[in-house]
C-alpha cells in the first residue's frame, strides 16, 4: 500500500493515503483504522481516519522511555511502516448498514419545498431520491457524531441558504450542495434541512458515543410525523 | 463544598482532556494551559489529572463552606481574600466563610484554582473537562453561573497532613500561604521575548524560501497603536473599505464585524469614548454584541 508520512506538531504523524476523495482512498483508510483496532500499539493515543489520511496521535514521554537514540516520531515512523506496508487493499470489508428513519418535509424540514423548486421536482420526488440511494459514512468530524458522508443523486444537490440559521435542532437532515447530513448536536449551520430524524447520533453515555462510524453504510427509510412523535417517546422512555 | 457568588467571564471545570474520541467528532477540550493546571494540581497533593477551575480574564467571586486546601497557578488575575492578596504559585489553606475574589488580570489571560480532593463531578467519556458546545462533562456541561454549589472529592493522606500542618498556624487569619512558591524556573510566563518552537508541516514546502526564511529569521510583534486618531482610522477603514494596512505596508482584506476594546489600557475609556464618537461621524453604526446575534445573522 502506497502511504507517506508527514509529521503533525510534536505528538502526532499523519498517514497520506491519497490525494483525492474517492472509494479506493476510502477503503485504505478503513483497513488501517481496523488494523489499529485489532492490534493497539501501547503508546498510541488515539487515531482520527479523515478523507485521504490517518491521523495517529502518540505520546512522545512514554516512548522516550523505551528508546534512545531516535526521536519518537522517526520511532513510530518505523512501527508503522511494516504494518502499512504488509496491507493489501481488499483485504477487509467490515461494513455496517444502519437505517436512519426521517420525517421529511414539514415543520421538521422547512428547506424540503426550495430543493423541490430549485431542481424542478415535487417535494414527493425529492424524498423519493433522498430515500433510496445508499450512502457512505467517509469519516466523523465538525461536530461530535456529524457523518461526512457520500453518494447523494446530484438530481437533488442544493445550494447553501444564503443566511444561515442560528439553531439548527439536533436531528436535522440537511442538504449542502452535492452533499447530504445529519445535526447530531444544536449547531448554527446553513444547510437546507429537509427532515429531521429521532434517532441520537451522539450518546455521550453510551459505549461507543457516535451512532455511526466512518465505513458505515446509511440507508434513510421516510417514516410519518406520528411515527416520528412515537419514536421520540420511545427515546425518552427508555432514558428515564 | 464551594459556592460561586459571582462567576466571572467564563469559568469552567477542566482536566487535562477527554482523549479516544475524536474518530468520533469529539474534540479533547481540557485545560489551555496545562502546565500551569498539573502544577496546581500537585501543589495540593492531587494527581495531576484532576480537576480544576479554569478561570478566563474575569475571575469569579468564590466561597468556602469549609476549611479548604487551594493553590492558583497561572495568569495573574489578582486574587485576593478580604482585600489581601493570595500569593500564586504555592498551597494556600483558606478558612471556611471565606470569599475568594479575582481582580484586574495582570499577566496572562487565564488562571487554574486548584483544591485539594478536587470538584467532585462525573466523568463523562473518561473526563470531567466541559465541552461547552456539546453540553457535556464539568458542571452540568456548562460555564459556571451564580449561585452554583460544586462538591469537593474527599482530600488525599498528602493533602490531609498539608491542612493539619497548617490548621497550626492559620489563627485568626482568613487564609495562610507558605512561604516558598514553585521556582521561576517552571513558570511559562516571563518577560522576555517568548519563543513558540515549531515542526515544519505538511504544507511548509508550498511556501517561497523568502517566506520560509523570514518565518524563523523576524521577531513577531504584537502590535499595538497608542495614537487614538490613527487607530480610528483604521478601525473606520477596516469597516469601509474592507482593508487595513500591514506592518510591511501591504494592504490586506479583511471584514471586521466587531471592536474589542482592552478595558485594562491607561486610558481605555477615553478611548471608547473617542472611538465611538468618530464612529457616528463616519456614519456606522454600533449595535450591542446580544442585540447583534439575537437579530443578525453569521456565517459559517
Amino acid at each position: 500500500m502506497d502511504y507517506l508520512f508527514h509529521p503533525l506538531g510534536d505528538n502526532a504523524v499523519i498517514i497520506e493515503l491519497g490525494e483525492d476523495i474517492n472509494l479506493e482512498t476510502h477503503q485504505k483508510v478503513n483497513m488501517v483504522t481496523t488494523l489499529f483496532d485489532e492490534q493497539p500499539f501501547e503508546w498510541m493515543i488515539e487515531y482520527v481516519p479523515a478523507f485521504t489520511t490517518v491521523t495517529v496521535f502518540y505520546d512522545p514521554l512514554k516512548i522516550s522511555d523505551f528508546i534512545s537514540y531516535t526521536l519518537p516520531y522517526d520511532y513510530v515512523c518505523g512501527q508503522l511502516k511494516p504494518l502499512l506496508e504488509s496491507l493489501k487493499i481488499g483485504e477487509f470489508s467490515s461494513e455496517r448498514i444502519v437505517e436512519i428513519p426521517v420525517c421529511y418535509g414539514g415543520e421538521l424540514g422547512p428547506d424540503l419545498e426550495y430543493v423541490a423548486e430549485y431542481n424542478g421536482l415535487t417535494p414527493e420526488e425529492v424524498i423519493h431520491i433522498h430515500s433510496s440511494g445508499d450512502y457512505l459514512v467517509y469519516m466523523i468530524g465538525f461536530a461530535p457524531g456529524f457523518p461526512y458522508i457520500g453518494g447523494m443523486s446530484e438530481k437533488i444537490a442544493t445550494p447553501r441558504r444564503e443566511s444561515p440559521r442560528l439553531k439548527i435542532p439536533a436531528g436535522s437532515v440537511g442538504i449542502a450542495g452535492k452533499q447530504t447530513g445529519i445535526y447530531p448536536i444544536e449547531t448554527p449551520g446553513g444547510w437546507q434541512l429537509i427532515g429531521r430524524t429521532p434517532i441520537k447520533l451522539f450518546r455521550p453515555d453510551d459505549k461507543s458515543p457516535s451512532l455511526l462510524k466512518a465505513g458505515d453504510k446509511i440507508r434513510f427509510k421516510p417514516i410519518t410525523i406520528e411515527e416520528y412523535k412515537q419514536w421520540k417517546e420511545d427515546v425518552s422512555d427508555k432514558n428515564h | 463544598m464551594i459556592k460561586i457568588i459571582k462567576p466571572g467571564l467564563l469559568t469552567t471545570i477542566q482536566d487535562l482532556g477527554r482523549y479516544g474520541f475524536q474518530k468520533f467528532g469529539v474534540i479533547v477540550s481540557g485545560v489551555m494551559d496545562s502546565l500551569s493546571h498539573r502544577i496546581a494540581n500537585l501543589l495540593v497533593g492531587n494527581e495531576e489529572n484532576a480537576p480544576t477551575l479554569e478561570i478566563t480574564m474575569v475571575g469569579p467571586v468564590i466561597e468556602f463552606e469549609r476549611d479548604t486546601l487551594i493553590s492558583i497557578c497561572g495568569g495573574d488575575l489578582s486574587p485576593s481574600i478580604d482585600g489581601k492578596f493570595v500569593p500564586l504559585w504555592r498551597p494556600v489553606l483558606v478558612k471556611k466563610g471565606s470569599q475568594l475574589r479575582f481582580g484586574q488580570c495582570k499577566t496572562g489571560c487565564r488562571s487554574y484554582l486548584a483544591v485539594a480532593g478536587g470538584f467532585d463531578v462525573p466523568r463523562v467519556m473518561g473526563s470531567t473537562s466541559t465541552y461547552l458546545r456539546a453540553g457535556i462533562g464539568g458542571f452540568k456541561g456548562r460555564p459556571l453561573k451564580t449561585g452554583d454549589e460544586l462538591k469537593l472529592s474527599p482530600p488525599n493522606n498528602r493533602s490531609v497532613q498539608m491542612i493539619h500542618d497548617f490548621s497550626t498556624k492559620i489563627g485568626d487569619q482568613k487564609f495562610v500561604a507558605t512561604k516558598w512558591s514553585v521556582s521561576a524556573g517552571f513558570i511559562p510566563i516571563s518577560n522576555k521575548i517568548p519563543s513558540i518552537r515549531v515542526i515544519k508541516g505538511r504544507q511548509y514546502q508550498l511556501f517561497s524560501k523568502e517566506s520560509q526564511k523570514s518565518f524563523f529569521r523576524e521577531p513577531f510583534e504584537i502590535t499595538i497603536i497608542k495614537d487614538h486618531d490613527v487607530s480610528c482610522r483604521q478601525v473606520i477603514r477596516m469597516v469601509k473599505e474592507g482593508k487595513v494596512t500591514s506592518l510591511q505596508g501591504k494592504d490586506v482584506s479583511i471584514q471586521a464585524d466587531t471592536i474589542c476594546i482592552h478595558g485594562d489600557g491607561e486610558h481605555a475609556l477615553d478611548f471608547a469614548k473617542y472611538i465611538r464618537k468618530a464612529l457616528k461621524e463616519a456614519n456606522i453604526t454600533v449595535t450591542k454584541l446580544g442585540d447583534f446575534l439575537k437579530y443578525g445573522s453569521f456565517s459559517f
